[in-house]
């Protein structure tokens, strides 16, 4: 059913034209009616080029397309697709300026010529085209130096006075204090081919130029506080003993780690590198001296370090506390900035006392009866019954040495070493049974270094 | 049969930490008084006193620092916890007082410290107790920064504050000082830091020295001690963060042993807060400083009773005694007005010409005795405003009322009716009340509230001015604070300089 937007009568003529498309022209041909084949020259092939031709958003056409164009009567502005022959994907939109070319060529500005990707004299075609008013544009600036400009809409404004349409996805070149801006169209609206920007009130939205960075803001200098004015260093100390050899013996003994590195004639050779094999017949890598590292006393401990210079006083064997040292501060100032370790509230105690639930889970009888250990708080006679059952429970899973499998049974240091040096197994209740490490993983696990604690399953 | 005031099971019951003064006195004085014993009749009490003596008293030796013996030094001593205190409790008349001093930090940000002025009064919740009402708190010239404060020693202003408390009736003091520890919470700036509690500190070391030297300069005057001085009512009060982001206050005296530990020179702060040290020993010449054995008594981890050596540092919980303190249910302070700016602070001043155009806005030359009638209401504003002991205390400085007309006008600003029509007649009368309202009259811009601008002191260039420029005026001025020409616009206006 045809539109007839026009109504009856005399408009019925227009009828034919509707499907043309677009309703609001009220005669002459539509625009796409125009085409023309030509060969594309930049600007700067004409006999009396002018730079400024390079800016602008319109080409150069010959007399002949003049004659052309007002031959089929079409509708002014005039507005042309320009494709590119061989690439057609290539097109881009534009106005006329003049038309003084030479026949059968049209010059465009060097812009136009990149977007289009044409080479002088590549073929043009050129079609007639109707372009909706633009709304909104949006566009990015190709270098930073955009952002000296003092009125950026202003320059726009005088710029673009030269383009009569904006396609999208266009690089367009304008130039301002002698200095070239690309400037990228993002986006336009409404959206699709490209708009005209005769005679509309385009907003402009600027998108961040290329390669701008947001500039670092300064942070506020903290405000000075009375321990920077008064040197006041939170964390001095003072050794314990006011004895003046005994700062010596502080010093010393709390001195930092030195590199763990032994060193062999100078060199950096390290022991303990190379492949080996533990006595389970898993194979180990060692990984030198310098990986694992002596471990460290703490502080205050007895342990005596050969490395290390020790000096002992009689003080020091009395106490090694240290002291705090003194806030030496005239009457009259109070300083609040000390190192206050945050509120801890108390814990919540359990209104049941509920008690951890040591021995839970099932456990075997050395003779293979299997036992399920009830929670720690039933009867006495429970209890004997799993004191029994946890010392003798080592589980189904356990390994005979040498069998190659899951985790050998290495010595976790700390915990549960018995009377010689035999491993005693920590029953963990009711811990899920490690999985033997895959074949593949081995690799990275060699290390009788590793700390790990074993589990022995006790199921 | 009756308590005895000191009676420890009462006090356990009621968690009352120590003995108030007077109960405490009542318990070390001997009750024999039938008996004539000498003992009966010495004073009870003794100011403690660990420097050595000086000559010695056996005069056997060279004195300090070049010999000492065992009659001239001072005795070993165990620190424990003073069994009595001298204040047991801080009341501060009203929210206002404590309101105002903490403006100064909201405003700022920086902490802030103020002299606690009052009285002291029976305090009934505690056998034979006293307690300071605080009824203001002023402010001397200080630097606050964000972690800590300076004051500016000397406080040259003391000796006139002194007198001026004593002006009062009833008489007023210093009672003690405050200062804020407030840290806003970094994720919610609305709440401050929980920073004083059982797991970090109550009063830090710096704080308790201070403590003992504002104590050792204000000792009380006393039958009962051989010296006639005893001690020292001054409170340490702090303002600090709570449990959930709130202010609250916290009071504190230190002991007797602590103000003598710092008279004899004996113990300094350190940066950890809760531990105090101990000076080590110094016999040179100029800063001899004789440092006995110092020991304190604590519970070990077997639960056990043992004595440790205070050196080189002890806990400084030792050395503090606790100060209740709270606010009345029915508020009645003795200074009713929040009006006048405070003074030594960075954001406010106190100058006579605000003073004059706050006088010239309260219509308060338009105040006649109540005698000659006038408008109520702007008589018990004025009334009203002029209760505030920032405003005594600066009109004291301002020179402009002799200090018998102060005295009119401190009796006038406490009375406890202000609404009473006769209660300014007095200071209406006074010299220098009229002075000033001379003065105040000249400064108001003389707005044409009810008259036509032309009165004596303004003189207007043409009779159309519109309204808006006289406000505008009135408002460049009070910017200005008086004074000479101004130009606004095209207009020039001259008003009369003072």
């Amino acid at each position: 059913m045809d539109m007839n937007p026009f109504g009856v009568g005399p408009a019925n003529l227009f009828a034919q034209f509707a499907g043309y498309g677009g309703g609001h022209r009220m005669g002459g041909p539509p625009a796409r009616a125009y085409q023309d084949y030509f060969k594309a020259y930049s600007v700067a092939m004409l006999p009396r080029t002018r730079d400024n031709l390079n800016y602008v958003g319109q080409i150069i056409m010959p007399p002949s397309a003049l004659a052309n164009l007002t031959t089929m009567e079409l509708e002014s502005p005039w507005m042309f697709k320009l494709q590119n022959v061989t690439n057609s994907a290539a097109s881009t939109y534009a106005g006329v300026l003049e038309f003084i070319a030479e026949e059968g060529c049209v010059h465009l500005p060097q812009w136009m010529m990149k977007t289009l990707r044409l080479d002088e004299g590549d073929p043009i075609r050129i079609t007639g085209a109707e372009l909706p008013k633009g709304k909104m544009v949006k566009l990015q600036a190709q270098s930073t130096v955009f952002l000296e400009i003092s009125d950026p809409k202003a320059v726009l404004e005088q710029a673009l006075r030269h383009f009569s349409a904006l396609t999208q996805g266009d690089i367009i070149e304008i130039s301002y204090n002698s200095i070239v801006f690309g400037l990228l169209v993002m986006e336009t609206h409404p959206g699709g081919e490209g708009i005209s920007v005769l005679n509309t009130d385009l907003e402009v939205d600027f998108a961040p130029p290329v390669g701008y960075v947001e500039p670092e803001r300064p942070k506020a200098a903290p405000p000075p506080t009375m321990a920077s004015k008064l040197n006041i260093d939170l964390n001095s100390q003072t050794p314990g003993s006011s004895r003046p050899s005994s700062s010596l013996g502080e010093t010393f003994a709390g001195s930092g780690t030195r590199g763990a590195a032994v060193s062999k004639g100078g060199d950096h050779w390290e022991s303990f590198k190379g492949k080996g094999e533990t006595l389970s017949g898993r194979k180990t890598k060692g990984k030198g001296v310098s990986h694992r590292k002596v471990e460290e006393a703490p502080q205050d401990s007895k342990i005596i370090r050969t490395d290390k210079q020790h000096i002992i006083t009689s003080d020091d064997l009395d106490s090694e506390v240290s002291v705090p040292a003194p806030l030496n501060i005239p009457f009259g100032k109070l300083f609040f900035g000390f190192n206050i370790p945050p509120y801890v509230p108390p814990k919540e105690k359990d209104v049941d006392g509920e008690q951890p639930h040591i021995f839970a889970g099932t456990g075997n009888l050395l003779s293979g009866k299997l036992q399920s250990q009830s929670s720690s708080s039933s009867t006495a006679k429970g209890k004997s019954k799993e004191t029994a059952a946890s010392t003798a429970s080592w589980g189904s899973g356990g390994q005979a040495l040498g069998s190659r499998s899951s985790r050998p049974p290495v010595l976790s240091a700390p915990q549960a070493v018995g009377a010689g040096g035999a491993p005693v197994p920590v029953p963990r209740g009711s811990t899920a049974q490690k999985q033997p490490p895959p074949e593949s993983d081995s690799e990275s696990d060699w290390g009788v270094d590793d700390d790990e604690d074993v589990v022995i399953d006790s199921d | 049969m009756p308590l005895e005031p000191y009676d420890t099971a009462y006090h356990a019951e009621n968690s009352i930490k120590h003995l108030s003064y007077h109960a405490y006195l009542q318990k070390v004085t001997p009750k024999s008084s039938a008996s004539a014993s000498s003992t009966a009749s010495l004073p009870p009490l003794s100011q403690l006193s660990y420097k050595v003596k000086v000559p010695c008293p056996s005069g056997a030796h060279s004195t300090w620092p070049a010999g000492i013996c065992t009659a001239c030094q001072p005795s070993a001593i165990t620190l424990q916890s003073q069994p009595f205190r001298m204040v047991d409790h801080v009341e501060i008349a009203s929210f206002d007082v404590i309101d105002r001093f903490l403006q100064g930090w909201r405003k700022t940000g920086l902490q802030r410290f103020g002299w606690l002025i009052g009285r002291y009064e029976p305090y009934d919740k505690v056998p034979m107790g006293v307690k300071a009402v605080v009824e203001a708190i002023h402010e001397p010239p200080q630097e606050g920064e964000v972690d800590g404060l300076s004051l500016v020693l000397p406080w040259e202003d003391e000796p006139r504050i002194k007198a001026l408390t004593k002006d009062f009736s009833p008489p007023l003091q210093i009672v003690g000082y405050v200062f804020t520890d407030l840290e806003a919470i970094p994720e919610d700036r609305t709440k401050s830091r929980y920073k004083r509690h059982t797991q970090s500190f109550f009063l830090s070391s710096l704080e308790v020295i201070f403590a003992a030297h504002v104590q050792n300069a204000h000792p009380i005057l006393s039958k009962s001690s051989p010296t006639g001085l005893f001690a020292s009512r001054m409170v340490t009060a702090v303002l600090t963060g709570t449990v959930d982001g709130g202010i609250d206050m916290s009071a504190y005296q230190v002991s007797e042993q602590a103000c003598a530990m710092v008279a004899a020179d004996m113990i300094e702060a350190s940066l950890e807060p809760g531990i105090m040290r101990v000076k080590e020993e110094d016999r040179s010449e100029d800063t001899a400083r004789y440092v006995p054995d110092v020991f304190f008594r604590y519970k070990n981890e077997y639960g056990l009773d043992v004595q440790k050596s205070a050196k080189p540092c002890f806990p400084v919980e030792y050395l503090l005694v606790n100060v209740t303190h709270g606010f009345p249910q029915n508020p009645s302070p003795l200074f009713r007005s929040t009006a006048f700016p405070v003074e030594n602070r960075f954001d406010e001043s106190q100058d006579v010409q605000s003073m004059l155009r706050m006088l010239s806005d309260l219509r308060a030359p338009d105040v006649q005795e109540s005698t000659y009638g006038g408008d109520p209401t702007s008589r018990i504003a004025l009334a009203r405003w002029l209760s505030d002991w920032h405003l005594i205390s600066f009109l004291g400085t301002t020179q402009l009322m002799s200090p018998e007309d102060v005295q009119v006008l401190v009796r006038t600003a406490t009375s406890p009716k202000l609404d009473d029509s006769t209660v300014l007649d007095a200071l209406i009368r006074t010299d220098g009340w009229q002075t000033l309202m001379t003065f105040a009259r000249e400064t108001a811009p003389a707005r044409p509230t009810s008259a036509a601008p032309s009165g004596p002191t303004h003189a207007a260039m043409d009779e159309d001015i519109p309204q808006d420029i006289y406000d505008q005026m009135a408002r460049e001025q009070a910017q200005s604070g008086g004074g000479n020409s101004r130009r606004i616009g095209d207009v020039e206006v001259e008003v009369a300089d003072n």
